[in-house]
Order: C-alpha cells, then structure tokens, then sequence
C-alpha cells in the first residue's frame, strides 16, 4: 500500500534531485555507508511509497525509522529540502495504515501512557527526584522532562539551585508531569501526543503561569511547535533553559562567582540547534563561568554532528546510536577538553554513555557546570 | 551460477558485510542524480584492489556485467546499471595513501571524497584546483571517470590536466599501473587519459596519483551587470582574450539570478545578465591591479554596474550564490534535466540565443548559467515528471539543445559525460568512424562487454 502526503510536502520528496551532497552530514549513513540508510536513500523510498511501487515492509520501515531526524541533511542540501518535516509525516502516516511503529516505539507509547514517562517507571517517583516550590504566584513554570526525573537528578538539583540563586518564583508539575510526548511525535504516534497535550496544557491552565522553562530540546520543540497544533489556546511562552540562564546572567539576578578551571567543549543539540538556531546562549552562559575556556570541535553550531540518539533512534537501534555517539565522543577528545558540554538531556545521558564505552571524557549538561559555578 | 552462488562467492572475496541483495538496498543504487533508473542484482562493497581483481575475474568468467559507482552524483546515467548484475560501489577504498609534498603530488585510493582529500591538503597550503560542485560528495574515482571539471576549470583545466597515473583493474581482473610518478612523460601510449573519462567502460580506476598545487595566497571575486546577452557575452570575450587570467568566469541570466535571488533572499540589480569574475594570485595588489583592469574592459562593455567582494566574505556569498543556481532553479519546478553542453567560448551568445528558442518552441522553461569562460554552459530543463506530456516536451527541448551545440561546434558534453543520457544524441556529434575506432579499443579491453554495457554509444 502506498503513502499519501499533503501535496506541499509530496512536492518537498520530488524536489530532492538525489544529488547526494546529504552523503557527507548524515550520521547515520556515516556508520552504515550504505545509501539505503541515508538521507537520499529514504527519499528515494518515500517517493517510490507515494508512486505505489513498494510496500512498506520492515526492511523499509525499518529505513524510515532509523533517522535522529537531526536535519544535518537539511543543512548541506543545496536544495533546501524539508527532509525532517517529510519523515516525521512519513511516519505518521505509516502509523495510520498500521505498518508502524516499530515495536520498541510503540512499547514506549504504552509505558507513557500507563505511567507518565517513556520508562515505564512508577509515576510517583517522578516527585522523588526533586522538591518542587508551589508560589501560586507564580509566573514560571520549570517543566522537568522525563530524564531528568529518572535518568540524571543531578540537573534536576542543578536547575533548582540555578533558579533558587536568582530568585525566580517558579512552580512544578510535580507527579502530575506527564511525558511531553517528543518521543512518541518523532515516531508517528500522534494521537497520544494530541492527548498528552490536552492534559499537560490543562495542567499549565490551572495553575495560571505565563512562562514554561524546559531544559530538554525535545520537550522544547513538542511544547513550542507542536502543542500549538494540539490544543485551541496555548498562551504560553516556552523559553529553553540555555536562553532562560543567559537572561538571568544578562539582567544580573544570576552571577557565577565559583572558579571552574576547566577547559570544555560544547555539543549543541540538533533540536536546539539546527531546529531554533540556538547556537549562542548556551556558549554565552559557558563563558560567563570564571576560569572556564572553551574549546570547539570541527563539527559545530550549524555543522554539529548529531549524538545519534534522537527520533527514536535509540529505542531502536541501539548499536547505531552508540557508533555515532561514540564518533563524537572522539570527535571531542580530540579537542583535548576536559570536560564535553551539552545543552540537552538526552544528549547528556547518551554522550556519557558512549564516552564511558570508549574511555574518552565525562559528559555533563549545561545545569549541571553552572550549578558548580555558583 | 544461481543468485545465491555468485552471492556466496562475491562473499567469499569481500566477506558477507560488504554484499547485498536486500530489495531496499537494490532500489537505493538504482538511481544517481540524472532522470535515469536500473537496478542491479547485487551490490558489492570492494575493500581494495586485489578483491576488485578478484570481482572482475569472476564476472569475467561468469560474464556478469559489472557496473562501478562512487557516490552516485553523477548528472548522464553513468552509474546506473541498466542490465542488472553487479554494482560495485567504490566508496570504501577512501584511504589518502600519500602526501608528497616535494614532488607535489598525492596518492590516493578511488573512493576518496574530493572534499576530504582537499581539507587533508589545506595545512600544507596546497590544493586540486579542479573543483566540481558535487565536491561535498563525488569521489576521486568517479571524477577520473567522468574527467570532472568546475568553476576553476577556465585557469586551471579539468581532472585530465592533473593526472599523473593510476591504477586500474581491467576487465579480466589484471591490474595495471599507468603512466608516471614524473609531471613529464612519453614512455608509450597515454593510457592515463584513455581511461580519464571513460565512464568506467574500460576498467576500474582503483588508485590515482594527481599533481597538487599550492593555494594562491588571495582570491578576490568581481560581479558585473548587463542589460543585454551581447554585452555580457562581448565584456566576457575580452576579459578572456586579455592577459588577465580569470581563475572563473561565469554567467546567470535573468531567470536564474531571479531565482537563485529568491532561493538566497538575497538582493541583485536589476539585470539581464549578471557575469561573476574570480582573479586568484599570490599578492594582493597584484590580484587588485588585475580585477580594475577587467573592471574597465566590462565598463567598456557598457556594464550596468560592477562590485568588487573586498572581503572573503563576500567573495564566499557570492559563489553561493553562484553554486545555489541548479537547486534555486529546481525549486520552480518539481523534476530538472541539468545539462552541459558546451561550445566554443566565442559562440557562447549565439548558444544563448539558441537555447531560448528552444524553450519557447517547446514550450518549457530553460534558463541558464555556466561556466561561459570555457564554454560550458548549464541550460535547466525544468518540468513536472507527473505531468506526461511536459516531460515529452523537456525531452524534445533538451535533444535540440544538444543539436544546437553540436551545430556551432560544441560538444554533448563538458563535464557531465554521456553515459545513458546522451547516448542516444552521440551519432550527432561522432562520426561512425570515429566511433568505430572507441569500439574496437572497448572490444580489445572488455571482449565480454561485461564493464558498464550501455553506455556512450546507444545500443552498446
Ligand atoms: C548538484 C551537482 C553538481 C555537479 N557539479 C559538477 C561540476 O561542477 N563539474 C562536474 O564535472 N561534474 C559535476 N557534477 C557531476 C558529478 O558530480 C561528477 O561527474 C562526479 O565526478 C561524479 O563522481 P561520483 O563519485 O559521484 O561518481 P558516480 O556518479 O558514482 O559515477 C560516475 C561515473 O564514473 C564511473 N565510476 C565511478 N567510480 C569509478 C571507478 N573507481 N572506476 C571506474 N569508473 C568509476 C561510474 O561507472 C559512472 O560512469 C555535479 C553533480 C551534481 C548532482
Ligand atoms: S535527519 Fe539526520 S539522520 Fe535523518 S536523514 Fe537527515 S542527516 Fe540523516
Ligand atoms: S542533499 Fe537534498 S536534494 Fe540532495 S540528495 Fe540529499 S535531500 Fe536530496
């Protein structure tokens, strides 16, 4: 069966001249060198969907799906092909006949809907990990994120001691944070993520804020982009933490007093990145830190190599994301830092994890080194 | 032999990882970046040369056609297998082997990224000037193949001029070695540029060693507008017949400065030709003293308005611009035929005239840019693949292109090659003599016609 796209989109998959520049960006294609698996390869699949001269079968599937959905092929595309934009809606579309997700994707589903977070971890320690304040004055929101809660505290702690030295009055979910739903919108599901919305963005409602602060990209562009889409009335300004810092430090409410002597690296995001041109701030609040320097790897800002766990990725095909995570983990040390810096969660959790695999540097987020900075 | 038998043997040579017959995979390398589809039955991921030596005997013996790919950017069919069998994708051969850095060249293995090799040259201030725009992607193999040309080809020629050598496996799996490690050489025939654009119908290049150069030290770039084809094309001839060497000269016409303006959301004069110079040297007085007097020469040709880049900056926006033509002239339509057809630099505006004949006889939209200081012009087919009777017409329009440039004794060709696309058009250009002669050196390297059948000439 074939695949249906809104025209402007379908336009997106024939306008790809196939002319092969997205070999050099894509990571994934980096570790597998074979075309199937790059951005080319799958737009050559996608357009052989909507003619009907393929079924989507799990070789093709699984294509479409092994994709961070890091937009390094949007950037070095001559013809500035909305490659991201046409998966994602590949993918939802291929939910809608049935013929995806993959089973991992859809186990995730599950978990988030039973219990609030991709982990299928208990709903009440979400709570646990961390001691929210409830001014009901409140303007701002601080949105945890599912892997702070469960997969790294420490930026949990890190964010509050950032906001508590400030004096910004904000308020939590607490255990009444659901999984923003990134994850599962990256992967087709997009019923669930309609629903997430509906019950996050009541929740923001009920307690009246303005602002919502995240510290994690995907959450970032699901609240900012997507939600929008999900629910009639999303008065809210969404702001990433990097940004959220650097305005802090800018206004002088936050002042970093502590030495760091640390030389450092940073990784940006793709979501952060590419996604909102997010290069500066968090470079900005680095070098706000006395006794920091700050070294670049060749493959920054808009050329930054993806950590390869994003659009579902990781779920899936785990040996991929750890070869890509591992190749910018190289690609780190060879900068001679110290120390690799990230402005995402995910990344954060993932980078540690292929750094430690190869014995290369230690990960942290941004939070984390400012929180040390105090 | 079965399917699963020649799978297991090709296995065998380059282990099982390097091997598919996956449908998913077959499609992928079913295409390049030409109109052109075939799939093959098997793709093959060679390591080096003793295993192509050892892939060539087998099909030899088995008489299986084989087809050479490197990363696919090609714009005429010339990696598409279209008679199936085995597709043997070069791209892991990608080791720089070599430096040297007193003779002033380098030895490298075919599936080298043009970008790759020139960013590992840039710490010694040295460069391969011969510079396509696929360099992000294309390989050094599929460069020889095609005799790969770019902007920089009008000063400093195309991948022919830069060869020393290389090392190719024939047909029947020997492999040999041509030419010399010396920038001079007479010892026997030119095989070196026998196989340099041969579209990998002769053999499978698996090394070459090129001439390197080192980087001029300055390079300024200078844009001139015209409010008609004759000027631009008089400023062009001048510029050109002077002592004042341009390392590019290239030309938009309005249709594309229009788009690629809207594509960059950048801003031009108003124009209907806008021609780009770049001047390259080693001091920069001296590339200044050249770029006032080409100023004058285009002012002399009643230029509208001339811009000096003073900074690299915007030397840089400039050529983006200028390398963001193909792909801002793609968006107007869904589906683009980029063709290269290239005459001599003198007939360049009468080309012109022709081409925009062309597009209003057929009904389509053609505009053109190209690398006019050479001759090579790229005249955009533009049209909606889902709309039959439009690509007919792209069809028709693009054979008579190829007449008009053979007419004013042009070539099918200046840099894309022939390969499937222009096969049918080759009659036009080569007499069968000629083509006779092509034949029986293909017949005496490849009896089997097993390396890339298809190509070139129709019906081979
Ligand atoms: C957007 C765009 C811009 C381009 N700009 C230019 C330009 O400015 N100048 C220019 O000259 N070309 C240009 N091209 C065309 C193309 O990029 C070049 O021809 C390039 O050299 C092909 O290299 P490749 O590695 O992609 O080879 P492929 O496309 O894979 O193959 C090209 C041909 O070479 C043969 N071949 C490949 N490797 C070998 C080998 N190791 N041994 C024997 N035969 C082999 C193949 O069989 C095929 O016939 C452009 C293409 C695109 C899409
Ligand atoms: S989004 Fe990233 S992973 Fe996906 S095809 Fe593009 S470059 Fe590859
Ligand atoms: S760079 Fe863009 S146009 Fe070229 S093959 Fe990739 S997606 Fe297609």
């Amino acid at each position: 069966m074939g695949i249906k796209l809104p025209e402007e989109l379908e336009i997106e998959v024939y306008r790809c001249f196939r002319c092969g520049y997205c070999r050099a960006q894509c990571p994934v294609f980096k570790v597998k060198q074979n075309e199937s698996w790059g951005a080319r390869g799958r737009m050559i699949l996608i357009k052989s969907l909507i003619e009907g001269n393929i079924d989507a079968t799990s070789a093709v599937v699984d294509r479409l799906y092994c994709c961070s959905l890091c937009k390094a092929c949007e950037t070095s595309c001559p013809a500035l092909v909305r490659t991201s934009d046409v998966y994602e809606r590949v993918r939802e579309s291929l939910v809608e006949q049935k013929q995806a997700p993959l089973d991992k994707h859809r186990s995730i589903a599950e978990k988030i809907l039973a219990e609030g977070n991709p982990f299928g971890l208990p709903r009440a320690e979400r709570l646990s990990s961390y001691q929210h304040k409830n001014p009901s004055s409140a303007e701002v929101l601080y949105f945890v994120g599912c892997v702070p809660s469960y997969r790294r505290p420490s930026i949990v702690r890190s964010v509050e001691k950032i906001l508590a030295a400030a004096g910004v009055e904000y308020t939590a979910l607490g255990a009444q944070e659901l999984c923003c739903g990134s994850v599962l919108m990256r992967t087709g599901q997009t019923p669930t993520v309609k629903k997430l919305a509906q019950q996050n963005t009541k929740r923001f409602k009920e307690l009246g804020v303005k602002k919502i602060v995240t510290v994690c990209p995907g959450c970032y562009l699901t609240l900012k982009v997507d939600y929008p889409k999900f629910v009639e009335d999303f008065p809210f300004e969404v702001v990433h933490i990097s940004d959220f810092i650097n305005q802090l430090l800018q206004s002088g409410k936050l002042k970093l007093t502590k030495q760091v002597g640390l030389k450092v690296t940073f990784h940006d995001p793709c979501h952060l990145g590419r996604r909102f041109n997010i290069y500066e701030p968090p470079r900005n609040v680095l070098l706000s830190i006395p006794g920091l320097k700050l070294v670049e790897m060749p493959h920054n800002r808009e050329n930054s190599q993806c950590c390869g766990a994003g659009g579902g990725v990781r779920a899936a095909f785990s040996d991929v994301t750890s070869k890509i995570g591992v190749s910018r983990m190289e690609e780190a040390a060879q900068t001679k830092a110290d120390l690799l810096v990230t402005s995402c969660p995910f990344c954060c959790l993932n980078l540690d994890e292929a750094g430690r695999q190869a014995q290369l540097l230690p990960v942290s987020d941004l939070t984390e080194i400012v929180a040390e900075a105090l | 032999m079965s399917e699963s038998g020649l799978n297991k043997r090709l296995a065998q040579i380059v282990g099982a990882e390097n091997v598919s017959t996956e449908s998913v995979d077959l499609l992928c390398y079913s295409r390049d970046a030409s109109e052109n589809v075939g799939m093959p039955d098997i793709v093959v991921w060679p390591n080096n040369t003793s295993q192509v030596s050892e892939i060539m005997k087998l099909a030899n013996e088995l008489k299986i056609t084989v087809t050479p790919r490197g990363a696919g950017t090609c714009l005429s069919g010339g990696p598409i297998p279209t008679k199936g069998g085995i597709l043997l994708v070069m791209t892991r051969m990608n080791k720089i082997l070599e430096i040297d850095i007193a003779n002033l060249q380098v030895l490298v293995e075919c599936g080298v990224v043009w970008q790759d090799l020139n960013n590992a040259l840039t710490p010694y201030k040295l460069f391969l000037p011969p510079d396509p725009a696929s360099k992000d992607a294309c390989t050094i193999g599929g460069c020889m193949a095609e005799c790969s040309g770019g902007v920089r080809a009008v000063k400093y020629g195309t991948f022919r001029d830069w060869a020393l050598g290389l090392q190719v496996v024939l047909p029947n799996g020997e492999i040999i070695e041509t030419g010399a490690k010396t920038r001079k050489g007479v010892s026997g025939y030119d095989l070196t540029r026998l196989f340099i654009g041969s579209e990998g119908t002769l053999g499978v290049i698996t090394r070459a060693r090129l001439r390197i150069f080192p980087l001029p030290r300055c390079r300024l770039v200078m844009s001139a507008y015209f409010d008609s084809m004759e000027s631009a094309g008089k400023a062009i001839f001048r510029v050109m017949t002077s002592d004042l060497i341009p390392s590019a000269a290239e030309l938009m016409d309005k249709q594309t400065v229009e788009a690629v303006s809207k594509f960059m959301n950048m801003k031009f004069p108003e124009c209907i030709a806008l021609a780009i110079f770049e001047f390259d040297g080693s001091s920069l007085g001296e590339v200044k003293r050249r770029i006032r007097q080409a100023r004058k020469l285009c002012e002399r040709e009643k230029a509208t308005r001339v811009d000096v880049s003073e900074t690299v900056e915007e030397s840089d926006r400039l050529w983006r611009a200028r390398k963001s033509a193909g792909p801002a002239l793609a968006t107007l339509k869904p589906s683009s035929m980029h063709e290269d057809a290239t005459v001599p630099t003198s007939r360049i505006p009468e080309m012109l005239t022709r081409i925009e004949q062309v597009a209003q006889k057929h009904n389509v939209l053609i505009p053109t840019f190209g690398h006019v200081g050479d001759g090579n012009l790229h005249p955009i087919i533009l049209y909606d693949e889902r709309n039959q009777d439009e690509k007919k017409r792209a069809k028709a329009a693009t054979a008579d292109i190829f007449r008009a440039a053979i007419e004013l004794g042009g070539t099918l060709s200046g840099e894309h090659g022939i390969g499937l696309s222009k096969a049918p058009f080759f009659s036009m250009e080569h007499s069968s003599p000629e083509t006779e002669v092509m034949r029986k050196i293909k017949n005496a390297i490849d009896p089997n016609n097993i390396l890339n059948p298809g190509k070139i000439w129709a019906g081979a």
